[in-house]
């Protein structure tokens, strides 16, 4: 009886694994180039730019509290989680590194 | 005489109804070859909170949350339903994910007023015992306390923050690679240019970031 309560979850767990790999991901990870117009952009390796929308539905974090589009200024680095939808990338969720702290003179 | 002939012929006409809706039930279900890709019609949900609620215990009900809710409570609760019911339910409730959407009956909207205005003792009483014929599985068996954390979960989930969702992420039930590009993530965000990992080979997946140079 466990065995098969067992076999039931995993086979759950991996139909669920399935199903979202099939929602359409295209995630990427890099640093903020800009974040205008409902459109953020992003530099990944080797320079190859991704872009993806803003939308009201976007979630967005930096340093793991709720922010705004205008929170993602150039330079911070961003995970994004985005699906395409139509054609168009879309941001579900944009996470975003605490702002480096401004460098200070050492004087040596 | 005149009585036992109207008495017959009713009952054929009983018999005949029967029939008939047997039969007509029988070609709806050759019809529609019991796929669960169309969306329940509004009588066969309403016939099935019906029956639901007819088939539970009236003490059941009546039933209150015997555990306070405490931070601590709704922190477990929270972590308990990230694990176990966001495949299905969403991590804000709403049902919209792969499964919750294919299931059928869909995963409701649990920040609805269907799902909030159930006593606490029906919310218990569906996460111990699970719904026939719905993809709801009864958790039942464990310490009743984890489900009565879940109640006061269920109630939290309309004011529910987009901090305690990320959270939540974080706990969902992945496949190693995905813990793996979770990982990656996170010490992406601290600053490490994590090496990539080997692609799933799942094209659809959209994983196998790129990262910055």
């Amino acid at each position: 009886m466990r065995s098969a309560a067992l076999v039931s979850a995993v086979a759950l767990l991996l139909g669920s694994a399935i199903a979202v790999a099939h929602e359409g991901g295209a995630d990427f990870r890099g640093v903020v180039m800009s974040a205008e117009g409902g459109q953020l952009t992003v530099r990944g390796v080797q320079g190859k730019e991704h872009r993806a929308a803003l939308t009201h539905a976007t979630r967005i974090f930096v340093a793991g509290q709720a922010a705004r589009a205008a929170d993602l200024k150039p330079g911070l680095r961003v995970v994004v989680h985005a699906r395409k939808v139509g054609g168009q990338v879309e941001a579900v969720t944009v996470q975003a590194a605490a702002p480096a702290p401004a460098r200070r003179e050492s004087g040596k | 005489m005149t009585a036992r002939r109207a008495c017959c012929a009713g009952t054929a006409l009983i018999v005949l109804l029967l029939g008939a809706g047997l039969l007509a039930g029988a070609l709806a279900v050759r019809r529609s070859g019991l796929s669960a890709r169309p969306d329940p019609g509004p009588t066969e949900a309403r016939l099935a909170r019906m029956v639901r609620g007819f088939a539970m215990d009236p003490e059941e009900r009546l039933r209150s949350n015997p555990v306070p809710p405490t931070p601590r409570v709704l922190a477990e609760a929270r972590a308990h339903y990230a694990d176990h019911c966001a495949s299905c339910h969403a991590n804000d409730g709403s049902g919209a994910t792969a499964l919750g959407r294919r299931l059928y009956p869909r995963a409701p909207d649990m920040r609805l007023p269907a799902t909030q205005e159930l006593s606490d003792g029906e919310l218990f009483f569906i996460i111990e015992n699970g719904v026939r014929l719905t993809g709801m599985p009864g958790w039942g068996g464990g310490p009743p306390e984890a489900s009565w954390g879940l109640v006061h979960f269920i109630r939290h989930l309309p004011r529910l923050g987009p901090e305690e969702i990320l959270e939540m992420e974080k706990l969902n039930p992945r496949s190693p690679a995905e813990w793996r590009e979770l990982q990656e993530d996170e010490q992406f965000l601290q600053g490490d240019d994590p090496t990539p990992a080997p692609r799933s080979g799942h094209e659809h997946h959209g994983k196998g970031k790129e990262v910055s140079p």
